[in-house]
């Protein structure tokens, strides 16, 4: 028998995700207009070490409630500190490819970055993630749009 | 050339961010592993800038400080964590398309607050997101 609470929950829960998707999705558009701002007075790559810093020091506030309860072993702080390390990689990949050639050959590649992330999660996490036809035709669908929008630009 | 291979490794390295994150959350807190993650991704990016440009940070003071704050809360322990909390629900795969439409909405803004033009590649461009976005949030998890 099917049980409706379970599926209910089930159904939140995956619809919070997406919500939380599209919330990071419009902090991270926000902040973009916020930076058109900074990037006229500093470096690009110097506001996002120092956006970075302020984001630490915020979030180490919320942290530090979580301390207590939180696992007293380093490995999963080492998988965490990976998380962060690809991601800042990323970001100086980014200034130097945008350094070295124009943003119209540039964002096309940046764009396929969800496709990159549906070939390693089926890589690495497969038991975790499941890769559906639909999956990928989405990520296929959005990476596209956004090479679109970003080359309207031009 | 050096553009596009600095572009695929900046791609190819968000995407293995990803990845870890995904691995970190099956044992932290995503507000834990956002706070590791931003303390580790500073000091990377500050070790480069101060070998870099070192005379830029000592331009930073006034009322550029807030906007840096404002920017690092927005992008970073808000978006980051919403990030990091819908990687924990949907999984990688699911969340970093959807975290794309971003630059399409930075696009929009600019329309709204800055009177920059529209044509019709950007609206066609919005159109293939929007269906992108429909597609994988209409899949049936129940299967």
């Amino acid at each position: 028998m099917i049980n409706r609470t379970s599926i209910r929950k089930k159904f939140t829960g995956i619809w919070l995700g997406y919500l939380f998707a599209l919330g990071a999705a419009f902090s991270y558009g926000t902040s973009q207009v916020v930076a058109k701002n900074i990037v006229e007075t500093i470096h690009p790559l110097v506001a996002a070490s120092f956006g970075l810093l302020f984001g630490a020091i915020t979030m180490s506030i919320f942290a530090s409630k979580e301390i207590k309860s939180a696992p007293k072993s380093i490995g999963p702080y080492i998988k965490a500190s990976f998380a962060g390390l690809f991601s800042s990689a990323g970001i100086v990949f980014m200034f130097l490819a945008l350094n070295t050639s124009p943003l119209v050959v540039v964002s096309p590649i940046l764009a396929i970055n969800p496709i990159f992330a549906i070939i390693l999660s089926s890589i690495f996490i497969n038991r975790l993630e499941k890769i559906t036809i639909r999956l990928v035709l989405g990520a296929v669908c959005i990476s596209t749009g956004v090479i679109l929008v970003t080359l309207s630009l031009n | 050339m050096e553009g596009i291979i600095f572009g695929i490794c900046a791609a190819f390295s968000w995407a293995l961010g990803g990845v870890s994150v995904r691995i970190a959350l099956q044992y932290l807190s995503p507000v834990l592993t956002t706070t590791v993650s931003l303390i580790v991704g500073f000091f990377l990016t500050f070790v480069i800038v101060l070998a870099i440009f070192p005379n830029e940070i000592h331009g930073i003071q006034g009322p550029i400080l807030l906007w840096l704050c404002l920017y690092g809360t927005l992008n970073f322990p808000l978006g980051r964590y919403l990030n990091y909390s819908s990687i924990r629900i949907v999984g990688v795969s699911r969340a970093t398309p959807i975290f794309s439409i971003s630059t399409v909405l930075a696009i929009v803004y600019g329309i709204i607050l800055l009177d920059e033009t529209v044509n019709a590649q950007l609206v066609l461009g919005a159109v293939v997101v929007l269906i992108g976005v429909i597609l994988i949030m209409s899949e049936n998890h129940d299967k």
